[in-house]
């Protein structure tokens, strides 16, 4: 058998690279998908831990480490709401606690919506009729539903604003566009749990656990 | 640099396979690739395979099956399983279930290690070099517990266990679907202990799981004894006989279950024909459609994994572009067809299920070598990592269907003033509660600085490697300190104890493998000798003097080698011989030939020379 170059050495990254690059990429928010996968097969051929399984201990590890760094970046940078929370999480050193946040002008929209699941699934588990409860939780979840389905195009505005102020001397502009990406991924944590609170109650089911 | 070898460890059958210049093929021992996975503990010693299988009637307390099935297990996971073993389980409060057999105990990786050792024999008698370096497989579904252990039996085999290689991604390799530049592939694995789905997505020769999911206490086994159930149920009811209660009634009936339904496989209608203790008979006709009511239900249960997994990987039946069958009990017509209706497509059938894991994994090993170069498997953990939190709480770490290798960092600190020590505990499962997930292991974590509370940061990083496998590491952030981790597992093995069942091992690998593989060629080259004689003596009139002598000298040359121990001069001789008489062997064919058409039988022909 041809001795085929199985010390393909490869070199640690330095401690602290970022998801951006270890990517090879700019910390931007817009990010061609398709070019993000073939930059992770790539870089799997060359770090996977199988293209060094003979090779010796140190070179493993190095392997090992460059492949679940790369292989975390590929899924977190993949994922557009994924990518926006790590990038604030980024761009504040590590230390951007980001809430659920409702949205305020919705207050008397919550207050109605969480009397009404309450109720159905009190009417729900005592065996009452619930068909006009049912259709109430329906017609309130309606804003909830419209504003969720909004949620990804407001994302795509704020990825083209943080895109067009790459300078750091813009540090008051990036930092209004990254307060915005935190409320929106707030506002987005808050939704997707006031949906699935909906989808529940219309099922009977107990209120899901906080996350 | 020596054969990596690519070995599916089975719960009822296990195969070694390797990659050649032609492909990749399994090793074969009298044109029989499967050995068995049975373990006798007799007088003589163990026996494996084959001829460990008679005694599961003969001896059924000391003949041990499908242990695939008690890896990483305690003796509390295995308690259900006890009354449907022949064989007697022990280790109560050990962590680790032991198997009563041969007058000792033995923890399931001894057990497997027997098996393995078996194919490793086998491979090395057949491709005439030691092999120390493997590939196993294991269902996708297996938690760190019982990859750990699978690992430790390969140990304790002497193989350096290089990659686990989940079977179904193992399967995909086989089928050479990478000659597809794009495609989304499900593989449905249905063996004897165990069931697996996979969803992968084939891009340019990287084949990358999207999900996975399972049951690792389903399989073609559950089907035997549904219908030993009703077997035993029966003859209960007609002869007041509880054959359940006795080994070799348990042994017999499954036996017989087994064989029923292997044979509905191709008939529409089998029988069972039992003669019973105190010679009254048991006589049963199962027909196809009895058997497909009966074992609906248990194949109904590897649906919900399918469409868990099509979920969890984004995708509806739809966008499957094709479905691959992998394990024996995909030979059953009523999964083909509960597959095919639930995928809307009638999937692929061609590679041997028994074999195209073992293939797989010997593709596997290839790549690991250095070789297929174009591929590379991309797999997943099929379970969350999670670490107890206060109240008893799991905060997720790793998310199941996560690509592996992979890693997560999480910070600790100290509760009280100069407190140096931090307890951990790491579990597996994707509930909320850490009772209601899959302990995997406690550790300690040490040497922290004497610092008031809440001052020290240690910073423990999981690191799930491409095996599925947890490593951990820990960095006191304030000081630099390595803080010390020794991880205990929670069902498994210490590293001391594999190692004290690695070096107790040798005394059973008695047969010294050297002396195995001598003991091999010799008969291989004394049958090749005798028949190149047999052929001279027959044949010799169509050879010219100098051939004949070549042929004779070579004969000669391997009988001699033959009486020593010279393994490589053996084969050297063995060689040579096969050179010489290669000619002949085609001179003699068209001899035939030419004596067949012209109107006279090969012997007739022979006996006229």
């Amino acid at each position: 058998m041809d001795q085929v170059t199985l010390t393909n050495e490869i070199a640690p990254f330095p401690r602290g690279t970022d998801f951006f690059a270890a990517m090879g990429l700019p910390r931007r928010l817009i990010v061609d998908e398709r070019a993000l996968e073939s930059t992770f097969h790539d870089l799997s051929r060359r770090f996977h831990p199988d293209r060094h399984a003979t090779a010796g201990p140190k070179a493993r590890i190095v392997s090992l480490e460059n492949t679940a760094l790369i292989t975390k970046a590929y899924r977190t940078l993949r994922d557009p709401w994924e990518r926006a929370a790590y990038l604030v999480d980024l761009e504040s050193g590590g230390h951007a606690d980001i809430a659920s946040r409702p949205p305020t002008e919705m207050f008397e929209e919550i207050l109605e919506l969480q009397e009404l699941t309450g109720d159905l699934r009190m009417a729900l588990a005592s065996g009452a009729p619930a068909d006009g409860l049912r259709a109430d939780v329906l017609r309130a979840a309606e804003p909830f539903r419209k504003a969720h389905s909004s949620l990804d195009a407001r994302l795509a505005d704020l990825f083209g604003k943080w895109d067009s102020v790459p300078n750091p001397r813009e540090g008051a502009a990036r930092a209004a566009v990254l307060t915005m990406l935190k409320e929106l991924i707030g506002e987005r944590r808050y939704l997707l749990r006031v949906i699935a609170d909906i989808d529940s109650s219309l099922e009977g089911k107990p209120a899901p656990r906080e996350v | 640099m020596s054969r990596i070898v690519g070995i599916d460890l089975g719960t009822t059958n296990s195969l070694v396979a390797v990659m050649t210049p032609g492909g990749p093929g399994v090793i074969s021992r009298d044109g029989q690739a499967i050995v068995p996975s049975i373990v006798h503990f007799g007088p003589e010693g163990p026996a494996v395979g084959e001829s460990a299988r008679r005694f599961s009637t003969e001896d059924p307390e000391n003949t041990v099956y499908s242990v695939k099935r008690l890896m990483g297990k305690s003796l509390e996971d295995a308690a259900p399983e006890q009354s449907l073993l022949p064989y007697k389980l022990g280790g109560a409060g050990s962590g680790v279930v032991r198997i009563q057999a041969g007058g000792r105990e033995w923890t399931p990786p001894e057990i497997s290690a027997f098996i393995l050792r078996e194919l490793k024999a086998r491979a090395e008698s057949a491709l005439g070099e030691p092999i120390t370096q493997a590939v196993i497989t294991v269902p996708a579904y297996f938690n760190d517990a019982q990859r750990q252990a699978t690992k430790d039996a390969g140990r304790i085999a002497g193989l350096d266990v290089l990659r686990l290689v989940n079977e179904p991604t193992a399967a995909s390799l086989a089928y050479g679907l990478n000659r597809r530049k794009e495609a989304t592939i499900a593989v449905y694995d249905f063996g004897g202990g165990t069931f697996d789905i996979s969803i992968l997505h084939l891009n340019d020769g990287i084949f990358e799981v999207k999900a996975t999911a399972g049951d690792t206490h389903l399989g073609g086994d559950d089907i035997d004894r549904m219908l030993a159930e009703v077997f035993f149920r029966e003859i209960e009811d007609a002869h007041g006989l509880r054959l359940k209660d006795s080994a070799e009634g348990l042994e017999t009936v499954r036996l017989a279950a087994e064989g029923v339904k292997r044979a509905l496989t191709d008939a529409g209608s089998a029988a069972v024909e039992l003669t019973l203790p105190g010679g009254g008979a048991y006589e049963r006709v199962l027909t196809r459609a009895e058997f497909n009511e009966r074992a609906r239900p248990i194949v109904e249960r590897t649906l919900e994994p399918c469409r868990a997994a099509l979920k969890d990987a984004g995708l509806d039946v739809f966008q499957v572009d094709e479905v691959v069958m992998v394990g024996g009990s995909t030979r059953v017509p009523l999964v083909r067809d509960m597959v095919a209706d639930l995928f809307q497509r009638v999937p692929h059938t061609e590679v041997d299920p028994d074999q195209v894991v073992a293939i797989g994994a010997a593709v596997q090993a290839d790549i690991l070598s250095g070789g297929s170069a174009d591929l590379l498997l991309l797999d997943v953990t099929p379970l969350s990592l999670g670490i107890e939190t206060m109240g008893g709480a799991v905060e997720k770490i790793i998310f199941r269907n996560s690509t592996i290798p992979t890693s997560a960092m999480q910070d600790f600190t100290t509760g009280v003033d100069n407190q140096t020590a931090v307890d951990v505990h790491v579990l597996q499962g994707e509930r909320e509660l850490a009772k209601d997930c899959r302990s995997l292991a406690r550790f300690q974590l040490r040497g922290i600085p004497p610092l008031p509370a809440g001052i020290p940061l240690v910073r423990v990083t999981f690191m799930l490697d491409a095996n599925g496998i947890l490593q951990v590491f820990a960095e006191e952030q304030r000081t630099g300190q390595q803080a010390s981790v020794e991880v205990k597992p929670s069902y498994g093995l210490t590293e001391n104890e594999v190692d004290r069942m690695v070096e107790e091992s040798f005394e059973f690998a008695e047969e010294d493998i050297r002396a195995r593989i001598l003991v091999d060629t010799r008969v291989e080259a004394q049958a090749i000798a005798a028949a190149a004689r047999a052929r001279v003596r027959d044949f010799g009139y169509l050879l010219d003097v100098h051939e004949k002598a070549a042929i004779e000298n070579a004969v000669a040359a391997t009988d001699v080698a033959c009486q020593g121990d010279n393994f490589a001069l053996i084969r050297e001789r063995m060689e040579n011989l096969d050179a010489a008489t290669r000619p002949f062997a085609e001179r003699i064919l068209n001899e035939a030939i030419r004596r067949e058409l012209s109107g006279k039988t090969l012997e007739e022909a022979t006996k006229e020379g």
